[in-house]
């Protein structure tokens, strides 16, 4: 250890899971006491057991509060480039009816609190990240945005999780690129302060924000962004002429008007759309689709030719008549599909009542990815005729569900296999809620 | 680029800042970091499998050869080994691990042990 020299050290301190970690290494010698204050970030949650500890009579009195840890930390640390303090994600399952009185002691996006810390240190800060305890954050607005505009002019990349923010007295922030914002309730219902203040941001996550009315993004400089939307706003617009990756989850807004002319990375969940207004998307090379009703969103959709990778997937198995024929009419230059569980379903549903006519865009399609519920002797008829119409598919991956036992599933692909000995084939297994296996099949 | 480095060590006959044994370790990784680059899964795998055979006081050996030939993704790898190593662990373990010492004035231990008495909860024993 003695060789190593202090940078180096200093690399292995920043790798340290979080402050508490580090904290803990300060006491093992004086070289680590003093080079843990160089360690150039500050990464603290508050646990569960943390958290349970400080409400229970016998253990409370032997705990230190949260923000005064917090506040200590940060003391004279004007070297800091990195602070994220936070309550750990199992806080979020605590209900209203388990707290007792109004406590203040993990309300985080506190000004009051903030404000303690941040002005000292704010000005070479890069990076924050606050995760506020929604029980004692929800019921009142937080000015911390202001504040976080005063102090922090260097700030480059900004998250605040599980709060009620106000945009009043927000300052512009042209040095920030990157703004997170989750489960937040955000008093800026067309986003116009957000847009004005934040003219430079490359990406925007607004994942959970409700408080929004008519929302438009619009910003010239954004690069890549994750919009999901739980309830149903008017309208949805975003205007972002360098955006190249979107992900966009809504469920039905009234209208959808996306001016985004180099998207070419586009994944879209929606239930239900009753205008999509859509510009030419002439880059689009990588689309994902979800949607309750597959037929009716992909029929809507322009610049299909230039789309080469395609995943689609129905959230809920309604009959609306898509199918493989369809797809291609689409989107005749694929050279990847991806179909998910709904989407092979309906589609091998469709093919059993009226059988596939083939297209021609079916030639150049080289991969198949394919998530099936169930197996049965129909299932290979339909694998068939897809071979039979992408003559020049070369990779195809079934990944079949659990509950399908192993040897109908095996069955399957060495069948697969037989007919069509040219293409790699690969077997996978899903089921809901853990990561998907590949199998290898014995040769 | 990441070989300039390493023809640079080759070239350089009096070089004792590497030996055979670590170069052996570390020079393999730039390939097979190409080769596995998409798939994060399975260079876990490797980096584990790696792992298995080398002693604590060889990290350090590592991370200096690393270091020394500017192998950026080997020395993150090797100084997150070394911080997963000391994670959840107690002081003395920590102490053991690196063969430190404590060398604090008397009163200075307490001070910070009591500065940061927060930090000790949901520790392992060694």
């Amino acid at each position: 250890m003695e060789e190593l020299p202090p940078p180096l050290i200093i690399e292995i301190l920043s790798r340290l899971g979080d402050s508490s970690e580090l904290a803990r290494c300060r006491l093992v010698s004086r070289t680590l006491n003093s080079l843990s204050r160089e360690v150039s970030k500050i990464h603290l949650l508050c646990t569960l057991s943390r958290y349970l500890k400080s409400r229970a009579p016998e253990t409370e009195p032997s705990v230190t509060p949260f923000k005064t840890i917090i506040s200590n930390l940060v003391l004279h640390r004007q070297s800091l480039r990195s602070v994220s303090i936070g309550v750990e994600k199992s806080l979020g399952k605590i209900s209203y009816d388990d707290v007792e009185g109004e406590p203040d002691d993990l309300y985080l996006t506190d000004v009051g609190f903030v404000n303690q810390w941040l002005p000292n240190i704010g000005g070479g800060l890069k990076s924050l990240s606050i995760s506020d305890f929604w029980i004692q954050s929800c019921w009142r607005k937080s000015e911390i945005l202001s504040l976080i505009s005063s102090c922090c002019h260097s700030l480059l990349e900004l998250q605040v999780k599980n709060a009620w923010l106000s945009v009043d007295g927000l300052k512009p922030m042209p040095m920030l690129t990157s703004l997170t914002l989750e489960y937040i309730r955000l008093d800026d219902e067309d986003l116009h302060k957000v847009n004005h203040c934040f003219p430079y941001l490359k990406v925007l996550n607004l994942i959970g924000v409700g408080g929004l009315k008519e929302p438009k993004i619009h910003l010239l400089h954004l690069n890549t962004c994750l919009w999901t939307v739980s309830n149903a706003p008017l309208s949805l617009t975003i205007l972002a002429p360098k955006l190249v990756k979107l992900k966009l989850k809504c469920i039905k807004p009234q209208s959808l008007v996306l001016k985004t002319p180099l998207l070419s990375n586009f994944h879209l969940a929606l239930e239900e759309a009753n205008e999509f207004k859509v510009k030419e998307f002439p880059h689009l090379e990588n689309l994902k689709l979800e949607s309750v009703n597959l037929c009716s969103l992909i029929s809507m959709f322009p610049s299909g030719r230039i789309v080469k990778k395609l995943r689609v997937d129905s959230m809920k198995l309604k009959m609306t008549g898509f199918n493989f024929d369809m797809l291609f009419d689409v989107f005749p230059n694929l050279s990847y599909l991806h179909m998910g569980s709904g989407a092979w379903k309906e589609i091998e549903n469709y093919f059993h009542s009226r059988g596939m006519e083939g297209r021609r865009g079916m030639k150049g399609l080289k991969e198949i990815v394919g998530y099936l519920v169930e197996c049965d002797y129909l299932t290979f008829s339909f694998i068939f005729s897809i071979l039979d119409n992408c003559t020049n598919l070369s990779d195809m991956a079934l990944v079949i569900h659990k509950r399908v036992d192993n040897p109908t599933a095996s069955g399957l692909i060495s069948k697969c296999r037989a007919a069509c000995p040219r293409v790699r084939w690969k077997r996978g297994m899903w089921i809901e809620g853990t990561e998907d296996l590949w199998v290898s099949e014995p040769l | 680029m990441k070989f300039c480095t390493v023809k640079q060590y080759f070239d350089d006959e009096n070089n004792n800042n590497v030996t055979n044994g670590i170069a052996t370790t570390v020079i393999p990784l730039p390939n097979k970091h190409l080769k596995i680059k998409a798939n994060n899964k399975e260079m876990e795998q490797y980096e584990q499998e790696l792992l298995r055979n080398v002693m604590p006081q060889e990290l350090t050996k590592l991370i200096l050869a690393a270091n020394y030939l500017n192998f950026k993704e080997a020395l993150d790898f090797f100084c997150r080994t070394v911080a997963n190593a000391i994670q959840n662990k107690s002081v003395d373990y920590v102490r053991k691990f690196f063969g430190l010492e404590s060398d604090f004035e008397p009163g200075e231990e307490e001070k910070l042990c009591k500065e940061f008495a927060w930090s000790f909860e949901g520790v392992d024993e060694d």
